[in-house]
């Protein structure tokens, strides 16, 4: 019986998920916790809604990044890395697998806290209610069209992941280099990981500044308009997933043909 | 077959291996041993292809370790399971990464061992841990068995629980099973070669029983000799 | 069965079926136990079980059926002449042993007997 590669790509995400459980539970837990208490407690400064979301949206959208320290490392503090490396699988699952479990981490800590943020608004500002506030905009002369919501903001959140997924392929290209030698590994790791994200925003920034002009241009002509923004953060977006890419692409190669124990 | 073609490895200014050519031949059950330091535990790691070595070649089956992984069951000396796992669930995840795993062994050896699927690896004893490393190991029929001091730091009927499952499940002729040790007088009468390394090279290697025909010694009294002489 | 680690093993197996069928606990015909068994039994590594039970069938003391099992299969007269070999391989022993110590074939009887009378008193 040969297991699929998408089977033993599955249960090393379902493994990661595992080892992410504790922090996952954390935002839930923490969420709920922080709702609840302004709720009862800012009845009287509705405005203060603001203040539980955005702490938690911080914690949610901060936590991956510190648990792909974990995530990686422990494998090493732990002695699992002796079974890891045994595995018949490439870097490429492994460390994929890790990534896949951290966006997850973070899509459901950004998911639950928004959620959360939205339901409590509602609970303290029952007044004017949803087709109002919704009436209200739309008069403001802003497009609300679900569509375009949709879109907007869906692209700007899938700018936001890739982001993540920036910073976590360069935490384990990072990490993996501080591997390679015995003494000073964490530091090693920090100097890598500063210097990479030096690099790579050396890299990209020139074809930011590109994007930046021939951006103006179009918003003067059509002043602001969602579809520049869009095309901004889409654009953007693209620029980020290449350099993840390579990153990512580099930590594989490392761990494919450097990593020892 | 295993080969070593002159394979040094040394881990900043430690020597693990000096130059070391080696044949291991398929089919056997062959013991490596010699003292802490030997090179033991990096001869079988090199071969696992968790290390890789600085000058020379490791050839399994005429191909790069990186591509046998496959085929070879790696038992280390340390504990490598996932401490929150249950055995139920390491097994899973083992059983996952292997088409040679045999799924009737592994459940008529849980037994054989006094395992239950439950245990959870964090909270089970030495002895039981070093049993469930075996049965993850042996459950595959992997035509390779590397075992790092499988029986280090046991107690006396698990050792031999150990033993008895590698005699009961050993496939003569088509399996091979490569056991380092420095409990030599405990796997006498298991191996069929040995090889005894000393700081990185080898001292002596040959089958147990020719030597012993050669020699009139015992295995524990040949590395005694073996060493002996070394200084 | 306890072995003696500086000597070959699987020599050892075929010398513990020798004694077994020359003490008439094995008799011909009788079924022996299969390899594996045997290596379970004496925790023996399975190769060193398989060269001995090998080198017995090219001695004419036992028969492998394909499919059935390994059966003793020894003419009287072979078990004769192993029973001779052991029998010359102990004195041998015996007497390079003695003539280590000193002893003239003379004084070698002489004790053989005494001992053998003794060890006879004892018995009754």
């Amino acid at each position: 019986m040969q297991t699929s590669s998408l089977k033993k790509f599955f249960k090393l995400y379902s493994k990661e998920m595992r080892e992410l459980r504790p922090e996952i539970l954390v935002v839930l837990i923490a969420t709920l916790v922080l709702n609840l208490f302004f709720y009862f407690k800012a009845q009287e400064l509705p405005a203060m809604v603001i203040v539980p979301s955005m702490m938690m949206l911080g914690l949610a959208g901060f936590l991956p990044f510190i648990s792909s320290f974990k995530l990686l490392g422990r494998e090493w503090n732990s002695n699992t890395i002796y079974l890891l490396l045994s595995l018949p699988v490439k870097g490429g699952n492994i460390l994929g697998s890790k990534l896949l479990a951290l966006l997850t981490q973070y899509l459901i800590g950004t998911v639950v806290v928004t959620t959360g943020g939205v339901i409590l608004t509602f609970l303290l500002f029952p007044e004017p209610g949803l087709a109002e506030t919704l009436r209200q905009v739309q008069a403001s002369g802003i497009d609300t069209r679900l569509q375009t919501i949709i879109s907007s903001g869906g692209l700007f959140y899938l700018m936001s992941l890739v982001g993540m997924a920036y910073i976590i392929a360069i935490s384990f290209f990072s990490q993996l280099l501080g591997k390679l030698v015995t003494r000073f590994s964490g530091l090693i790791t920090a100097i890598v990981f500063i210097a990479t994200f030096w690099l790579m925003n050396k890299l990209m920034t020139p074809i930011w500044q590109q994007l930046g002009n021939y951006n103006q241009l179009h918003m003067s002509q059509f002043n602001f308009s969602i579809a520049a923004f869009n095309q901004l953060v889409g654009m953007n977006t693209l620029i980020m997933l290449a350099g993840t890419a390579i990153v990512f692409v580099a930590a594989v190669l490392v761990y494919n043909h450097k990593i020892e124990l | 077959m295993i080969e070593f073609k002159n394979v040094s490895k040394s881990f900043g200014s430690t020597v693990a291996l000096d130059d070391v050519s080696l044949v291991f031949p398929r089919g056997k059950i062959i013991g490596l041993f010699g003292p802490n330091g030997a090179g033991k535990s990096t001869s079988i790691k090199l071969i696992m292809g968790l290390n890789r070595p600085d000058r020379g070649e490791i050839r399994v089956d005429g191909e790069n370790p990186q591509k046998k992984k496959q085929d070879v069951a790696y038992l280390p000396e340390i504990d490598h399971l996932y401490p929150w796992m249950n055995i139920a669930q390491a097994a899973d995840f083992t059983r996952t990464f292997y088409a040679d795993w045999d799924e009737a062994k592994y459940q008529e050896l849980i037994k054989f061992l006094n395992l239950q699927e439950d245990m959870k690896i964090s909270k089970i004893s030495k002895g039981q841990r070093a049993k469930t490393k075996l049965l993850l190991t042996v459950s595959r029929r992997a035509p390779y068995l590397l075992m790092d001091e499988p029986l280090s730091g046991i107690d006396i009927l698990t050792r031999e629980e150990i033993i008895n499952t590698l005699i009961r499940d050993y496939r003569e002729g088509e399996q091979t099973i490569i056991i380092s040790t420095h409990e030599i007088a405990e796997v006498e009468s298991l191996v069929d070669e040995v090889i005894f390394l000393d700081r990185g090279q080898v001292k002596l290697s040959g089958n147990a029983e020719d030597l012993r025909v050669e020699r009139n010694m015992s295995l524990v009294e040949l590395m005694k000799e073996a060493f002996r002489n070394a200084d | 069965m306890e072995f003696n680690s500086s000597q070959p093993i699987y020599k050892q197996i075929i010398d513990d079926f020798k004694k077994k069928l020359i003490r008439g606990e094995l008799k011909e015909g009788d079924k022996i136990p299969s390899q594996r068994e045997y290596a379970e039994e004496v925790r023996v590594n399975p190769n060193t079980v398989q060269r001995a039970y090998r080198e017995m069938e090219s001695m004419n003391m036992v028969e492998t059926l394909r499919g059935q099992g390994t059966y003793i299969s020894i003419s009287a007269d072979r078990l004769e002449e192993i029973k001779m070999e052991m029998a010359i391989n102990l004195v041998d022993y015996f007497i390079s042993e003695m003539e280590s110590l000193g002893y003239r074939q003379k004084d070698m009887f002489k004790i053989l007997e005494q001992e053998q009378s003794r060890m006879e008193g004892e018995r009754r």
